[in-house]
């Protein structure tokens, strides 16, 4: 348990809005708080100079406002340069944490492009933001600069767009990136993904047929009936308007569509 | 903007109102007339509104519209400024504020203020008691009338008497220095005393007693050199006030003689309340005559209020509340985000002293957040000098985690 901080810069009376999340962003210290808990988000959504003029008018920190302004104008200006100067001067983390995360951003940067894409596609997936992770996810995949990244990064990738599509209901997609990911990967876990798609796409009979061709043991195959029998059947929501309008909500804040 | 920064006292009491300003060619406070050429200086607590003309009246002005012109009088006026109470005059509804900022609008016109928001400097405002109902009032009429706090003050008699005494030449408070007050048939005693042991001086007014005067010259003479030779008994007073109306010399003479003795300087008037106020309205705004002394009266708080806190980012141990400000001066609001606690702890300690104490406020139903994203909004407000109100309200943080709405409140009482 740490000391509470006193909050020295007014709240917002208009938002800030993080394009990524579609959040609402009203302090300084939310952002603080939004920055690093989601590094990989810490972006051009909000290294932007509307992000600076918003500092200015609705933060009323006219000096911190300058100071960003400057960074961005910069010939040599990072991303990285923005964010620690905004934390710093917001003071939401004490200097010892403001260190951290200063080599924990330097760490990200240094990192070869494909995977600062891939972990920005996860960080969105926590933030059930399906497409945009989907985007970034294929990005990734198809991006030059893989490091030294081999079949284990694809298959992870694979993995995790099986899992974004089956989310969106997409489970002919979902099926086939499991089957991609786990002819990379040749993990339980991920076979268990495909084979539940498949059950979820195809029925019953057709999962049984790819136990049999993927040769999966007895004491497998008894694994994962239970965990198939164990799911509970969603109930009739009682009031179909109001689930029907939270369905819709959840639809549009996930596809951005 | 311009601001011609008059500095005006104006002793507001149930039986009668004064006005003084600052007068800084002279440097002394200076009362201001009922009427060019009069002597008068107390003028009726009262407001008269004449419906014909929609127009209001004060004072002396006020008894004769409410005669000759048919107006409405309002006598009762403190009292219903003291509990905020409104009115209904002519369909239309008077709140206490707005009648107060109608009777000092008028008030001072007698040194042609007509835009005191511009004019005046400081404003002050001394009566005989404060409560808090009173304070509010008074706050709400200088908000109409455009002064901000910083330039429409309160203070009680007492102070005012602290301060009036203060600018005395120092062999009138160099020991204690009484205070007889006539009033309603009755004469109070209040003594002032400097306790110079500590760093600022110290200044304390107590009230020691009161006695009903007879209306007999002779008896009252009698009963006042009585009261005089109780209270004062053999302590050592170096300055002595006798100020109200009903206080004459012509029936007081072997109390007077009694008073003068020693080299004691006696003084009577009755205008030291209004003179104390112009006085402090002056040194609120630019004097330091009362450097290096603290006042402290039954308002005073005496206790400093902070809270560790993560300061800039550096922690802290973080002043909330001051000691030495009057209670109904004194508030704080701010905002802090809690890091994982449940409750909030106050450092508590008495004025002079370095010793703190801790008060653990509990904050139950403060829903679980991770750190640092629970954001809280703090209102720190006296009841009374020594009763402070702590009132905080879940702000939550943001979109990410929604306020739940929850307000606590704690009192935290002086300790005697």
């Amino acid at each position: 348990m740490g000391v509470a901080i006193l909050c020295q810069i007014p709240r917002a009376e208009k938002p800030w809005y993080l394009e990524n999340t579609g959040l609402n962003i009203y302090s300084a210290e939310e952002l603080g708080y939004f920055i690093c808990n989601n590094p990989a988000l810490a972006d051009e959504s909000i290294v932007c100079s509307g992000f600076v003029q918003w500092v200015k008018e609705e933060l009323k920190q006219s000096r911190l406002a300058l100071k960003l302004s400057h960074i961005l104008n910069g010939e040599t200006y990072t991303e990285r340069d923005f964010i620690l100067t905004f934390l710093k001067e917001t003071c939401y983390l004490n200097v010892k944490e403001l260190a951290g995360f200063e080599q924990q951003l330097q760490e990200f940067a240094e990192k070869p492009l494909s995977q600062r894409l891939k972990r920005k596609a996860d960080t969105l997936m926590q933030h059930e933001k399906y497409n945009r992770a989907l985007n970034y996810y294929q990005e990734a995949l198809f991006c030059k600069d893989q490091g030294n990244m081999g079949s284990q990064f694809r298959g992870t990738i694979m993995n995790n767009l099986g899992c974004v599509y089956a989310r969106l209901f997409m489970m002919e997609e979902a099926c086939e990136c499991f089957r991609l990911a786990y002819e990379e990967l040749h993990t339980f876990s991920v076979l268990k993904s495909y084979l539940f798609s498949v059950f979820m796409k195809d029925g019953e009979e057709v999962y049984r047929q790819k136990l049999d061709e993927f040769g999966v043991d007895k004491k497998s195959r008894a694994k994962l009936k239970e965990e198939i029998d164990s799911v509970q059947i969603p109930k009739r929501p009682e009031d179909l308007d109001e689930a029907l309008e939270n369905w819709t909500e959840s639809y549009h804040r996930n596809t951005d569509l | 903007m311009e601001v011609n920064n008059v500095m005006i006292g104006i002793d507001l009491n149930r039986d009668g109102s004064q006005l003084c300003f600052y007068d800084r060619a002279g440097e002394e406070a200076v009362s201001v007339p009922v009427r060019a050429g009069s002597e008068q200086l107390t003028f009726p607590t009262r407001l008269c509104m004449v419906p014909a003309e929609n127009a209001w009246y004060y004072g002396i002005e006020a008894e004769y519209f409410a005669e000759r012109k048919n107006g409405i009088l309002l006598d009762q006026l403190y009292d219903l400024w003291e509990e905020g109470e409104s009115i209904r005059i002519q369909e239309k509804e008077y709140t206490a504020a707005q009648l107060l900022a109608v009777f000092l609008e008028k008030v001072l016109g007698m040194v042609k203020i007509t835009r005191p928001s511009l004019e005046v400097g400081c404003l002050m405002l001394t009566v005989p008691g404060l409560t808090r109902k009173f304070v509010g009032t008074i706050r709400q009429a200088y908000e109409i009338l455009g002064l901000p706090k910083n330039r429409g003050c309160i203070q009680d008699y007492k102070e005012s008497f602290f301060v009036h005494t203060m600018f005395q030449s120092q062999d009138v408070w160099a020991r204690k220095t009484g205070l007889f007050e006539f009033r309603n048939g009755q004469v109070q005693f209040q003594e002032m005393e400097l306790k110079g042991r500590t760093k600022p001086v110290t200044a304390y007014v107590n009230n020691r007693g009161r006695r009903p005067l007879s209306g007999n010259p002779e008896q009252k003479d009698q009963q006042l050199l009585g009261f005089i030779r109780e209270m004062l008994g053999e302590d050592m007073y170096s300055g002595i006030f006798l100020v109200g109306e009903e206080f004459d010399q012509s029936w007081a003479r072997e109390s007077v003689r009694t008073l003068c003795k020693g080299q004691r300087k006696v003084f009577a008037g009755s205008n030291l309340f209004a003179k104390g106020a112009a006085l402090s309205a002056m040194e609120k705004l630019e004097g330091s005559h009362l450097k290096g002394f603290q006042y402290v009266g039954s308002d005073l708080v005496r206790y400093t209020i902070s809270m560790e806190l993560q300061v800039q980012g550096i922690v802290t141990v973080y002043p909330l509340i001051a000691a030495g400000g009057n209670w109904y001066d004194t508030s704080a609001e701010f905002e802090i985000i809690l890091d994982q606690q449940e409750e909030l702890t106050f450092l508590v300690n008495r004025m002079h002293e370095k010793a703190r104490k801790k008060l653990v406020m509990p904050l139950p139903g403060l829903p679980k957040r991770p750190g640092r994203a629970s954001r809280l909004r703090v209102c720190m407000e006296y009841e009374t000098a020594g009763r402070c109100r702590i009132d905080v309200e879940d702000l939550g943080f943001g979109e990410m985690f929604p306020s739940s709405g929850k307000i606590w409140r704690e009192i935290m009482e002086e300790q005697s």
